[in-house]
């Protein structure tokens, strides 16, 4: 009994709902709006995006610019080569380098963006662009001048060379360390003026020197490398070194924050592979 | 004796008679009466102090140890060292049968100084185990330790050999080696990677020596200032532009030319320029 009107009071709600929930599965069907929202969420997964809100933005607004303009090539969106670059650009600086499959997803979509034919153009990305899209990543993270040339004279490409994909990632990939290596070097060199603002010579010199050290051990097998770098950058051996050029300097001078940065940046273009 | 000893450790030298089975005395047919005695001697009858006694277990189950020493009041008499040591923890089955053994100063009843001979008595109660016997029999005199093996400094260094009296006016390890650690990781990220295509470029810099001297080849940015011609290089593959040119080559990868005839006959010209 209790069961029947249990049943029984199921049923009518939804009757009196159905009809309601009907017109709004209904309406979502015919607006496509599942398919495209699970699109959307979709590729917010493989892009994985530091900020999805703007990305989603983005995402719908190309949506309706290539339904809408379907019939104009107002794919000329996608036809100039700036457009693509800038184009690429906003792909590649999506997610963090470290997120390494949305990374390499969206380096994949940035790579087919960029080498996109037109009508009177070759398919592929060429030296040209490719090294454009490098200035330009570098110039976006506010590297240093000089640091983002020497990494490009390394990693870039002729103007007439085609980039194979391999390549087109290492470079970027590369780019986006040597940003957060700046960053990296940044932060310490405020650790290392102590809030005075410049640092001391001789402080920093051991602690480009211990670094250097720790980077330079190669050709021992690969733990034992991680064990003695971890060894020599504990905290307890890096204030040992320190310590040890406070007292053994003579003069005190500073070291500025861009000659800091030089030299740290040197020591991470030496270990990039030029491409060849 | 056989085996050897470990590094930096020499066993004291002696002789052992081979393992005697006890018999009972006119007993005509050679029982197995699952006992048996190793003897071991000094050479020249010298008395020795033993600190460790290492020995390859042959299906022996329990071992009793006498020492005889030469006790300064009068003759020698045997001492227990070990009273039934169990080797085997199943006389019948396997496990233990076949093992090392290392009998310690300090797991001994008495003392183990000047030692002329020793003797081992060696159990095997089960019959399952007709043979047995001890192996590989070393005895070892004290303060012989094995010597620290070859660790490399920076890993014997583990508690570092002094700490900086006062950390003034040094900035925060802690957070100094935080970031240099990550900068460590980042390199060490770039480092291990490289392009694995390659762009295949083929700089063909043509030699001009001292003795032409002329213009270098400037090729397109002027990164060549001296020119070197190694026809090697040009070898085979690839035809070449001539020197004076400075030549570069053009070569397309194979992925981007499947495409409109127009793509090809533009990489054609390129290649074959």
């Amino acid at each position: 009994m209790a069961t029947y009107e249990k049943r029984r009071a199921a049923v009518t709600p939804t009757a009196a709902a159905g009809s309601g929930l009907g017109d709004e599965a209904e309406f979502l069907l015919q607006a496509d709006v599942t398919a495209m929202v699970r699109e959307a969420l979709l590729k917010v997964l493989e892009a994985r995006p530091e900020e999805p809100v703007s990305f989603l933005a983005d995402y719908f607004e190309r949506l309706v610019l290539s339904s809408s303009g379907a019939a104009g090539e107002a794919a000329a969106e996608l036809s100039g080569p700036m457009q693509r670059l800038s184009r690429a650009l906003w792909y590649v600086r999506l997610a963090h380098h470290s997120h390494r499959t949305a990374f390499n997803n969206n380096i994949s979509t940035a790579y087919e963006v960029l080498g996109a034919g037109g009508r009177r153009r070759r398919l592929g990305v060429d030296g040209r662009l490719y090294s454009e899209l490098l200035r330009r990543i570098c110039q976006h993270g506010d590297a240093p001048q000089e640091v983002a040339a020497e990494l490009l004279r390394r990693v870039q490409c002729r103007d007439h060379e085609a980039v194979p994909f391999d390549v087109f990632r290492y470079g970027v990939l590369t780019c986006f360390v040597l940003l957060e290596f700046v960053t990296k070097a940044r932060m310490l060199y405020d650790v290392l003026d102590s809030g005075a603002g410049v640092a001391d010579k001789s402080v920093c010199q051991a602690v480009l020197c211990t670094l250097e050290e720790a980077l330079g051990a190669s050709g021992l097998s690969v733990p034992v490398r991680y064990l003695e770098a971890g060894s020599r950058l504990g905290p307890d051996c890096l204030a040992l070194a320190m310590d040890r050029a406070l007292q053994e300097r003579k003069l005190s001078t500073t070291m500025s924050r861009e000659e800091f940065l030089k030299k740290a940046t040197a020591l991470f273009v030496a270990k990039v592979k030029p491409v060849e | 004796m056989s085996g050897a000893p470990g590094p930096g450790r020499a066993p004291l030298p002696c002789t052992a008679r081979p393992a005697a089975p006890l018999q009972l005395p006119g007993g005509a047919e050679a029982a197995r009466p699952g006992v048996a005695v190793i003897d071991v001697r000094f050479p020249r009858g010298s008395a020795a102090d033993v600190h460790e006694i290492v020995f390859k277990n042959f299906y022996t189950a329990f071992l009793s140890v006498r020492a005889q020493r030469a006790g300064p009041p009068g003759p020698r008499k045997w001492v227990t060292c070990l009273r039934d040591l169990r080797l085997m923890p199943c006389p019948h089955t396997e496990p233990g049968a076949q093992d090392y053994f290392s009998l310690r100063r300090s797991q001994m009843l008495c003392d183990m100084e000047q030692v002329t001979a020793l003797r081992f008595i060696l159990r095997q109660p089960s019959p399952a185990w007709l043979h047995f016997g001890i192996e590989e029999l070393q005895l070892f005199p004290p303060g012989s330790k094995t010597p620290p093996q070859d660790v490399p400094s920076w890993l014997s260094q583990l508690s570092p050999p002094e700490q900086p009296p006062s950390l003034h006016g040094l900035p925060d390890p802690e957070k100094v080696a935080a970031e240099v650690q990550q900068m460590w990781a980042l390199t060490e990220v770039v480092r291990a990677r490289q392009a694995a295509a390659r762009i295949g470029r083929f700089d063909v810099s043509a030699a001009l020596t001292r003795s032409t001297g002329g213009p270098g080849g400037d090729g397109g940015d002027g990164t060549h200032t001296h020119v070197r011609w190694d026809p090697r290089s040009a070898a085979g593959t690839q035809r070449c532009r001539a020197p004076s040119a400075g030549g570069r080559l053009l070569r397309r990868q194979p992925a981007v030319l499947q495409l409109s005839p127009a793509g090809c006959s533009r990489s054609r010209r390129g290649c074959c320029n």
